[in-house]
């Protein structure tokens, strides 16, 4: 009974991998050996070795990597375009490689084996450089460098039982053949089973998505689901969706949204750590008050970063000119930033690398997209939402005030995807509309929500002339704006309604 | 024709016993018993399995005649082992053959 006494709760090893720990809440098991399964071109290999590059790099842990298929110098070959310098961390003795790839000539077999001089192998690699890491890639490749896959399979449960003596944390990678079927070729989990991490690879709408999933880690909690992870020239990153904890402290500070009525119709302005999605059909006012906005900020001498996602940089200026404001001074001095792209140019994970990149680099205060609803066109309705959530988190991370406009498809308003997907997460909302009252467009605007703060509750007429935006009065007996369908109510309907209540 | 033989074992195992006896009648049957055998413990000389990249034990190389080549297991097929060896070419396989008459 001895050994059951002082057991301890299952320790984590940090990977260093972008967004793994939030994923594991801390890491891979301590001690334990973790199976990384994908098919082919998942990332495994690479998440492999980042897992030892940053174990080595940032936390000080030496490292084994054990390769099966590729030989040493072009695993190393392979991470130079990351950067990640092996063959450096092999000379300071914190790497160590245990080439297992195939011989060139097939070996005959006969009789009776086992692996004991792999096993030899990695217990005189693992104690020469003191390793707490180890990888094995991949696992799979051993049945087919030998034919007997009875002994391989007992051998590859002893090879675990072996790492967990030596109380390394390992990653064994093996391959499956199809996205959504048997965990692994060769059932390799049914023994390796403590641990199973998922890398997968789908073309979906003409779009390759990657994802991660962790099946499962014995004895711990962790996020259930697939999450959408990037492979760039930096590594792997995991986009951080629903795990992201909403931990960002709430301020009380308000900056002017660029507008003298809009600032008061949100009460003396929007929080500066909040999102403002601005939504209305094309023509409506959206790109004003992004400008606006912008202006304000610059003018205050703080950095806004401008995404622009359907005009070009000399539009965007031209625009902003014909209401009295340049952009170019302040983009001279380091104030304001435009970045135009296309949608098109890339899938969403890579514009959101691309967009936390411009935001890490140049850290701006403010943040404007226009529009966000650009993006619904170039994904699936499921990737769009965990661009929207890996976006939003992210800048609420960074306390960055951020408008986004989105664009809705009807001239009269409804609703639109982005608006179905990011309402919930932003923090101040405001509807422009088209308005018919007697034969007569005219434009609405409403707050319909405001976080931790009171609003305006009416339906504003507004102006848009070479001065900005001006808003006016409420609009008086006229329904449903908001919905699309104004429908005017009679005076004598109005007068009824009063005399009901008085 | 000089015969030399090396046989990576780990430990005690009954199989590495099964192939050191193995080795023996090869070499009694096909090397007239006049090849060098080497057996090489890798427990006790872990360097020479990363060097000579052994993962699985028992294995035996055949170092001369070149070419070098391996075979793996307990060596319980003798004859399968001298053909992969390329060890019936030689006078031996005219002894072995006017003897099954």
């Amino acid at each position: 009974m001895d050994k059951l006494d002082n057991l301890q709760a299952l320790q984590k090893t940090p990977t260093g991998i972008e967004g793994f720990e939030h994923l594991t809440i801390g890491g891979l098991p301590k001690g334990r050996t973790t199976l990384l399964v994908g098919s082919s071109g998942s990332g495994k290999t690479i998440f492999a070795i980042e897992f030892l590059y940053r174990g080595i790099t940032q936390f000080n842990r030496s490292g084994v990597f054990v390769t099966f298929e590729e030989r040493a110098p072009d695993i190393v070959r392979n991470v130079k375009s990351m950067h990640w310098q092996l063959d450096e961390l092999v000379r300071q003795g914190q790497l160590l490689f245990v080439d297992g790839s195939p011989e060139l000539d097939p070996v005959e077999e006969t009789g009776s084996y086992d692996l004991s001089g792999l096993i030899i192998q990695i217990k005189y690699a693992v104690e020469k450089v003191n390793a707490k890491l180890v990888v094995l890639d991949s696992i799979g490749s051993l049945f087919h460098q030998f034919n007997n896959a009875n002994i391989i399979r007992r051998e590859i449960f002893r090879i675990t039982e072996v790492l967990k003596e030596m109380n390394v944390t390992a990653i064994m990678t093996a391959e499956r053949l199809e996205e959504y079927g048997p965990i692994s070729r060769y059932g390799i989990e049914e023994f390796v089973a403590d641990n199973v991490i998922v890398l997968r690879n789908v073309l979906h709408q003409e779009k390759i998505r990657r994802t991660i999933q962790i099946l499962k880690v014995r004895g711990s909690s962790h996020a259930q689901g697939e999450f959408p992870i990037t492979i760039s020239d930096s590594g792997i990153k995991i986009l951080p969706l629903s795990a992201i904890q909403l931990q960002q402290e709430s301020s009380d500070n308000r900056v002017t949204t660029g507008n003298a009525d809009l600032d008061q119709m949100t009460s003396g302005g929007i929080f500066h750590d909040s999102i403002f999605l601005v939504s209305g059909p094309t023509g409506s006012g959206k790109t004003l008050i992004s400008t606006m906005f912008t202006a304000a900020a610059c003018k205050n001498k703080e950095r806004v970063l401008l995404l622009a996602y359907e005009e070009s940089r000399d539009q965007l200026l031209r625009n902003a000119r014909s209401w009295g404001i340049d952009f170019e001074p302040w983009e001279n001095d380091g104030l304001l930033r435009i970045v135009c792209t296309y949608p098109e140019t890339m899938g969403l994970e890579d514009h959101l690398l691309t967009v936390r990149k411009e935001i890490e680099q140049f850290r701006p205060h403010r943040l404007v997209m226009d529009s966000i609803s650009a993006m619904e066109r170039v994904a699936s309705v499921r990737n769009f939402r965990e661009f929207v959530i890996g976006l939003t988190s992210y800048v609420k991370k960074e306390r960055v005030c951020s408008l986004f406009t989105s664009t809705t498809p009807q001239l009269s308003g409804g609703e639109s995807i982005t608006e179905a997907h990011i309402s919930t997460i932003t923090d101040v909302i405001a509807l422009l509309r088209y308005v018919e009252v007697r034969g007569v467009m005219r434009r609405g605007i409403a707050i319909i929500k405001m976080r931790g703060s009171q609003h305006e509750k009416n339906v504003r007429e507004f102006n848009i002339d070479g001065q900005g935006l001006h808003v006016g009065l409420p609009f008086k007996n006229v329904d449903n704006i908001i919905l699309g369908i104004p429908a005017r109510t009679t005076l004598s309907e109005v007068e009824q309604l009063g005399d009901m209540f008085e | 024709m000089t015969f030399h033989f090396q046989l990576y074992i780990v430990g005690e195992h009954y199989h590495n016993q099964v192939a050191i006896s193995n080795l023996q009648n090869l070499n009694k049957l096909y090397c007239q018993n006049q090849a060098k055998i080497e057996v090489i413990d890798l427990a006790k000389y872990p360097e020479i399995a990363i060097k000579a990249r052994v993962m699985a034990t028992p294995t035996l190389v055949k170092v001369k005649p070149s070419p070098m080549q391996r075979v793996i297991g307990d060596l319980s097929d003798i004859e399968k082992v001298a053909i992969r060896l390329g060890l019936l070419n030689t006078h031996s396989h005219i002894l072995n053959s006017n003897s099954s008459y």
